[in-house]
């Protein structure tokens, strides 16, 4: 499909150690996603699974414990210096709140301008017609540039921190939960920028979300990820059509329907208990403390069965095991 | 210029009028003072009111109201130069704090509080116990002690903004350390800084005063309230004026700044509105929809 | 107005509700209007957007808004028959947590972070239903084996903090609960919980909907969860109603063209892989302006000249259904279509 990877995040691990108890919490634990030129990737779990932590420290928000990632052949973490900050910029990042990631002391047009200031645009009318061309390329008109974030909406304001985002010439763009603050109705316009994007620009993304209808409309490939892990990858089609594993299905059976007759009669799987503590987590597959078809093998590490081309899940049974009856 | 009209929108006229006098005082006093404060005319010592000395003369023949305006600059000048020295040093100190974090940020802190726990007085004494009773010398003792609170208050403003995704979606596009904490950071804590200050103004404005009264300031013949109280103490009986006009002038500055301080925290959170802009909210309202 | 023939008084019955809140700088008019009643065993739904007037509409009436804003409540909202806006403030405190519980949005923010979760349970108990200290613990501890936490004796010990997201949201209902209500609000009490557990909250809300026999006021922008729990829904739009009906009218025989757009904003797991996303195009108007006839037709595909003229009124939508109403111009000439 593409020419190989763009960026391959290899067995990356961002452990944090928590300052009030000292436990370490093993927030990513070894986690390789790739993304190809022009490609989005899906990249999906609950909250505290480690997702939001793998995002950032792709863009060096936060400092990894072990791993690779390898950005157009180069591992970024062997990189220092000019050398670094060049290959960095190129991997920009969307925050889930576009409000709080605009200085309220700028106005939209200092705030793009400035990012072009650091990304070595000297030349001042360079930066105003480069302004006006990213405003346009995010459908915002020329106007806003006087405005401040605080008079823009949330749809409004998502767009200006991808303006920003994109003034530093990224070739991915790290996206966590960038539509989950905004209004149903909103997100269609910011979910479509990203793949008119994609079209036009060739622009690679890597969405970190939640919401998995969104993931599967707008991503090539999705990663599932449970407990700082990899439960389930595969392209949309056959990860959506055929889960293979217990954790993705049940995900999936937990999207409820809009038709109420069909909500009141369909079956949803439930989960035992609650998300262990990433401090802790179980040995073995890590969704066995919640998994309904757990077995005593599962107390040893899965391995990685192959279920097609490109689809691999993380379990003793993948395939096997169906803990929801067909969605459609 | 914006700031102004921002600042006049904010507190009112009346405190507007306040900082416009003391600025005035401060720069054009020289001017306007109709004698020189430290001119003696023992011919003309220890007068009480008159169309010649508006205030009369102290115990040396030295025109009341021109020593009493000279104290003001005094005191203004002492006060300004505090505030800078301590907010610009307490800045350095809490920004870099507050933006590396870590065991840089627990020493100096430590060091802060340290200094917190330590009363002016003691620094002053310690200060002027050394170096010898002098205006410098008051005002280097008292910017030492005033530092550790606006150190203080950097950090805590800084180590909040740090965590912002704003300041993060700077770093990500690759701001430098410099332009994150000059632009943005340092911009935040002078905000709060300023805030902070102008309540402060009034407590800073008192201890000079102290501190000279004790004798460990301004030293005479150069015009302060607090020294023209202490030399004016045993005329008391005679000349009660010449102590109850600076510590009147003393406590008019002292209640000026507290306005301002006032003024300006009410500016920044609103109360709930009076009845009679409620209704006057309501009608404007209600006219906006009908219309 | 249109009440279920046959029923008793409804348990809420709010008329010609308008809400206008007071800035120093600005005056906003989040609800307008708005009317609707809920019976007995009956959940609705009200659905909404940011800007909407959902949560002000339900939270006003019981003095629940934040402090420092000046409100004018204009109206009336007959809580069991009584005017809730026209009662004390002594009245209004026996009704809060006692015939009406309230569930926050933000668990956290509903529980005091210094005091034990058993303590503060209880003392909703005692409050409301006059039971001593000893015995309102022990209904707290019942309470939290309700809502499904397991060993609930050792978290009545505990304190939010030690909790997870869906656990203290757990503790939140039954805080709700506690006074034994009529009426439960519930303000988008899945929003902050993952989608596995937004399940497990909305099973535990209508299992206890039946055994309490309580009606429920949903305030959520969630269609899922929606179709999952709802019997009626209203359908909010710049502080006013747009539609309202059964929740099988409203849902799939909506007539509102924001419902519709609304309702097809929700992505599907039957929308093609790589397809474009549907949605609405601009935003909601400014409350603090004076809208001119229907507030969703600057965004709206289906306008017609008579949209300008005036709020549009309630209309009923064609179809069987009585009680399925909405405020539009092109479902009156659909109507007038079909009676002719």
């Amino acid at each position: 499909m593409m020419p190989g990877p763009l960026i391959d995040i290899v067995d990356l691990k961002t452990h944090f150690r928590d300052r009030r108890t000292g436990a370490e919490v093993k927030a990513c634990d070894g986690v390789t996603v790739s993304i190809g030129e022009g490609e989005i990737v899906g990249l999906v779990g609950e909250s505290g699974c480690g997702k939001s932590t793998l995002g950032r420290t792709v863009v060096g928000l936060e400092r990894p414990s072990s791993g690779k990632i390898i950005f157009r052949g180069e591992d970024l973490l062997s990189l220092r210096g000019r050398r670094l900050a060049e290959s960095r910029r190129q991997v920009q990042y969307i925050f889930q709140d576009p409000y709080s990631s605009l200085s309220t002391r700028q106005t939209i047009g200092q705030a793009i301008d400035e990012a072009l200031v650091i990304n070595g645009e000297k030349n001042a009318k360079a930066r105003q017609k480069r302004i006006e061309e990213l405003l346009a390329a995010v459908g915002l008109p020329t106007q806003i540039m006087d405005r401040y974030s605080r008079e823009m909406s949330g749809g409004q304001r998502q767009r200006v921190c991808i303006a920003r985002a994109l003034a530093a010439n990224p070739k991915v763009l790290i996206c966590d939960e960038p539509v989950s603050s905004l209004d149903v109705s909103i997100r269609a316009q910011i979910m479509n920028l990203f793949l008119q994007l994609r079209d036009e620009m060739g622009m690679a993304c890597l969405l970190i979300a939640h919401d998995l209808a969104v993931v599967r409309q707008a991503a090539q490939r999705v990663y599932v990820m449970y407990l700082g892990r990899l439960m389930e990858i595969g392209e949309s089609r056959a990860l959506y059509d055929r889960p293979s594993h217990p954790y993705t299905q049940a995900l999936l059976s937990a999207i409820p329907d809009t038709d109420p007759k069909q909500e009141r009669v369909r079956q949803r799987i439930m989960l035992n208990g609650d998300v262990p503590s990433p401090v802790n987590p179980p040995t073995g597959c890590r969704f066995r403390t919640r998994c309904t078809a757990a077995q005593a093998v599962c107390e040893t590490p899965p391995p990685a069965k192959v279920m097609g081309p490109g689809h691999i899940a993380a379990c003793h049974f993948a395939g096997e095991v169906n803990l929801a009856p067909a969605r459609h | 210029m914006k700031a102004i009209k921002d600042l006049y929108k904010a507190v009112g006229l009346p405190i507007c009028f306040l900082i416009g006098f003391f600025i005035f005082i401060a720069v054009f006093g020289k001017y306007v003072s109709p004698y020189d404060p430290n001119a003696q005319n023992l011919l003309k010592a220890s007068q009480t009111f008159s169309a010649e000395h508006w205030f009369g003369t102290d115990n040396l023949g030295r025109d009341t109201l021109s020593r009493l305006v000279a104290g003001a600059r005094t005191t203004l000048f002492g006060v300004t130069l505090v505030l800078l020295m301590a907010g610009s040093v307490g800045m350095v100190i809490g920004t870099i704090s507050g933006y590396f974090g870590g065991w840089l940020d627990e020493i100096l802190m430590r060091i802060i509080d340290f200094g917190l726990s330590v009363p002016s007085l003691v620094v002053a004494l310690a200060i002027v116990g050394v170096f010898g009773p002098d205006f410098w010398n008051m005002i280097l003792a008292l910017a030492i002690a005033w530092v550790p609170i606006y150190a203080r208050l950097a950090r805590g403003v800084v180590a909040a903004a740090v965590n912002q995704p704003y300041i993060e979606s700077l770093r990500v596009l690759g701001a430098s350390r410099t332009r994150i904490i000059v632009k943005h950071l340092t911009p935040a804590a002078l905000g709060s800084v300023l805030i902070y200050a102008s309540a402060d103004a009034g407590v800073l404005a008192l201890n000079i005063a102290n501190l000279s009264f004790l004798g460990l300031g301004v030293q005479p013949p150069q015009a302060e309230w607090g020294q023209m109280l202490v030399a004016a103490l045993p005329y008391l009986e005679e000349a009660p004026r010449l102590v109850i006009l600076p510590g009147l002038s003393l406590t008019i500055m002292v209640i000026g700044f507290n306005l301002l301080g006032e003024a300006i925290a009410l500016a920044k959170n609103p109360r709930p509105m009076s009845k009679r802009r409620l209704f006057q909210r309501r009608r404007e309202f209600l006219k906006e929809i009908a219309a | 107005m249109i009440q279920t023939v046959g029923s008793a008084t409804p348990i809420l019955d709010v008329r010609n509700l308008t809400v206008t809140l007071h800035t120093p700088k600005t005056s906003v008019r989040p609800v307008d209007r708005v009317s609707y009643t809920v019976n007995e065993g009956e959940i609705l739904a009200i659905v909404g957007e940011s800007g909407s007037g959902k949560t002000i509409l339900n939270l006003a009436p019981l003095g629940l808004l934040p402090a420092g804003v000046d409100s004018d409540i204009e109206g009336s909202v007959r809580f069991e028959g009584q005017d809730v806006l026209t009662s004390g403030e002594d009245k209004l405190r026996a009704v809060r947590g006692g015939g009406i519980g309230v569930i926050f949005q933000d668990p956290l923010s509903a529980l005091n972070p210094v005091r034990k979760i058993g303590r503060q349970i209880a003392e909703v108990a005692e409050e409301h239903l006059k039971l001593t200290p000893r015995a309102a613990e022990q209904r707290a501890g019942e309470l939290l084996s309700l809502v499904g936490l397991p060993d609930p004796l050792s978290r009545l010990q505990q304190y939010p903090h030690e909790l997870s997201g869906g656990q203290r949201q757990r503790v939140g209902i039954a805080m709700s609960i506690a006074g034994e209500p009529r009426l439960l609000i519930a303000d988008e009490p899945t929003t902050a919980l993952d989608v596995t557990v937004q399940a497990q909250i909305v099973s535990l809300l209508k299992d206890l909907q039946r055994r309490l026999k309580m009606a429920i006021v949903m305030i959520t922008h969630d269609i899922g969860v929606v179709s999952g729990m709802a019997t009626k829904v209203a359908v909010m739009y710049a502080g006013r109603l747009a539609e309202i009906g059964s929740v099988d009218d409203v849902l799939t025989r909506s007539v509102h063209p924001y419902t519709l757009g609304l309702l097809n904003s929700v992505p599907t797991l039957k929308a093609p892989i790589g397809s474009r996303f549907s949605g609405l195009p601009g935003s909601p108007p400014d409350l603090s302006r004076r809208i001119d006839g229907c507030a969703f037709m600057p965004r709206c595909s289906q306008a017609i000249p008579n949209c300008e003229r005036g709020r549009p009124p309630l209309v009923h939508a064609p179809g069987d259904s009585p009680e399925h109403l909405a405020a539009c111009p092109v479902v009156m000439n659909k109507l007038a279509d079909e009676l002719a």
